[in-house]
C-alpha cells in the first residue's frame, strides 16, 4: 500500500466570472522511503499539489489517501505522520536550535528531558549537532534547512513534504543537502515529496516529475522493482 | 526498421519530409528549408551543400527519385543538377511515416523535435502527446542526472551543465503546451490570487 496516493485529482479556482484550472486529473503514488521531486514553473499548480498532498487543501475531484485512509478522515495520530517542512520558517528570537527542534514534541506533552534528547539525536542525524545552542540570527540558509529537517523528522513522520528546500542555499552545498534528504528518506522509510520551481532539487530524487499546464508528467507511480528495492533495509540497498 | 538508420542525420529527414510535401528541386528546397526551420538564424541552419548532400544520399538510398521535368534540358551537368526535380518513392514515404510513428529516442535533438512538430500528425492532441513523450524523456534524463554521483569539480560542472540543458527543454515544453492550449483555460499561480 502506498503511503500517499492521489487519484485523478482536479482543482479549480473561481475568480470572478473566470474559472482557472490548477490541476487536471493528477495521479501520484508515493511509496515508503522514496524521494519524489515535482518540478514546475510558477503557475503550473505546484503549490496546489503540495497543499493537497499535505492535506491542508481538499481537491474538487478525485481522491487522496494517506496510508490507505481518505485524507479527510485521518485520525489525529495519522494526521501527525504527515509533516510539512517549512524551510523558510524561522523561529522566534530567543530560542536556540535545540528548542526549535523539540517544540513539536513538547506540544505532544513529551517530557522536556526526553524531548531534548530526541531533538539532539535529530540534529545529529542532519549533521547539525554543533548548532544546538545557536540562534536563528546566526544561521545561514543551509544550516536553517538542516535544523528545519531535524524538526520535521523528530516525530518520525511517514510523509514529509518540502517546498523548494534548496531555495537560497549555496549551489555548491545544494547537492550534499539533497543527498542528506535522500539518506533520511531511505534510512527511516519516510516518503518524501519535494517541489521545486526549477530542476535544482533533482539530485537524490528517486523519481522526477513535472507539472506542466496543470498536468503531472513522468513516472507518477514507482515501478514494481523499485518498490521491492525500497522495502529492503537501507543498509542492503544498492546505492 | 532499416529505413531509420538510413534517415539520420536530421537534415536528411527534413529534406525527405519537404520532398514528401511536394516534389521539389535543390535550390527550391534550400529556400523551403529556411522558411520552415531556419528563417531565424538561431533556429536551425544548414548550408545549401548539406541540402544537396542530403538529396544525393536520399537518392542513393532510393528514398527519393528524379522525375523528368519540362525545363530539364540544360547545357551543363551542373545546371541540370540544380533543376532536377525529385519525388519521394514508396520506400521513402513508408520510411518517413515509420519514423514519425516510432517512439522518440530518449534524448532527441532539437532538430528531431522540430521535424516531428512540422511533419507529424498536426492535430493538437497528437502534438500534445508528442510533447508529453518528449517531457517524459527529459524527466528520465533528469533521473539519470540525479543518480549520477559528482565527486570531483569536473563531474559537478558536467552534471550542472546537463541539468540546466534539460531544464531549458522542459521550460520550452511548458511554453509549447500552453501555446497549444490557447488563452482559455490557463492554470494560475495560487499565491498571486487574493
Amino acid at each position: 500500500m502506498s503511503v500517499l496516493a492521489l487519484e485523478h485529482v482536479g482543482k479549480r479556482y473561481r475568480r470572478g466570472h473566470r474559472e482557472l484550472v490548477a490541476l487536471r486529473e493528477v495521479s501520484l503514488e508515493l511509496e515508503s522511503g522514496e524521494v519524489v521531486c515535482v518540478t514546475g514553473a510558477r503557475g503550473s499548480g505546484r503549490t496546489t499539489l503540495l497543499r493537497i498532498a499535505a492535506g491542508t487543501e481538499l481537491p474538487d475531484s478525485g481522491r487522496v489517501r494517506f496510508a490507505g485512509v481518505a485524507i479527510g478522515d485521518l485520525t489525529p495520530e495519522l494526521r501527525r505522520q504527515v509533516v510539512f517542512c517549512n524551510t523558510r520558517f524561522l523561529p522566534a528570537h530567543g530560542r536556540d536550535a535545540g528548542e526549535h527542534v523539540m517544540t513539536p514534541l513538547l506540544a505532544l506533552r513529551v517530557p522536556r528531558d526526553e524531548a531534548g534528547l530526541l531533538a539532539h539525536r535529530a540534529l545529529e542525524r542532519v549533521g547539525a549537532a554543533d548548532l544546538a545552542f545557536t540562534r536563528p540570527a546566526d544561521w545561514i540558509p543551509s544550516e536553517a534547512l538542516r535544523i528545519a529537517l531535524a524538526r520535521a523528522i523528530v516525530r518520525g513522520p511517514r510523509l514529509l513534504v518540502l517546498d523548494e528546500p534548496t531555495n537560497g542555499v549555496d549551489a555548491v552545498e545544494r547537492d550534499s543537502l539533497l543527498a542528506l534528504i535522500q539518506r533520511l528518506a531511505h534510512e527511516s522509510g519516510v516518503a518524501t515529496l519535494i517541489t521545486a520551481g526549477e530542476t535544482t532539487s533533482v539530485t537524490g530524487a528517486d523519481r522526477v516529475l513535472r507539472l506542466s499546464d496543470g498536468e503531472l508528467l513522468g513516472r507518477v507511480a514507482p515501478a514494481a522493482a523499485d518498490v521491492v528495492e525500497l522495502r529492503r533495509p537501507a543498509s542492503e540497498r544498492s546505492p | 526498421m532499416t529505413g531509420n538508420a538510413k534517415l539520420k542525420p536530421s537534415a536528411r529527414l527534413a529534406v525527405l519530409g519537404l520532398v514528401l510535401e511536394r516534389p521539389s528541386y535543390g535550390y527550391e528546397l534550400v529556400a523551403r528549408f529556411d522558411r520552415v526551420f531556419g528563417d531565424q538564424p538561431w533556429v536551425w541552419r544548414v548550408t545549401p551543400q548539406a541540402i544537396y548532400g542530403a538529396l544525393n544520399d536520399l537518392e542513393r538510398d532510393k528514398l527519393i527519385e528524379p522525375i523528368a521535368t519540362g525545363g530539364a534540358h540544360w547545357e551543363s551537368s551542373a545546371q541540370r543538377r540544380q533543376r532536377q526535380d525529385y519525388r519521394v518513392t514508396g520506400d521513402g514515404a513508408r520510411a518517413m511515416r515509420a519514423w514519425l510513428a516510432a517512439p522518440m529516442i530518449s534524448n532527441p535533438s532539437r532538430e528531431e523535435l522540430l521535424i516531428r512538430l512540422h511533419f507529424g500528425d498536426a492535430s493538437d492532441e497528437a502534438l500534445r502527446e508528442l510533447l508529453r513523450r518528449h517531457a517524459e524523456a527529459c524527466l528520465q534524463e533528469l533521473e539519470r542526472i540525479a543518480a549520477t554521483p559528482a565527486e570531483t569539480r569536473m563531474q559537478r560542472l558536467v552534471k550542472e551543465d546537463r541539468r540546466l540543458a534539460v531544464q531549458a527543454r522542459l521550460s520550452w515544453i511548458d511554453f509549447a503546451r500552453a501555446e497549444l492550449r490557447g488563452p482559455g483555460e490557463r492554470p494560475v499561480r495560487t499565491r498571486v490570487l487574493s
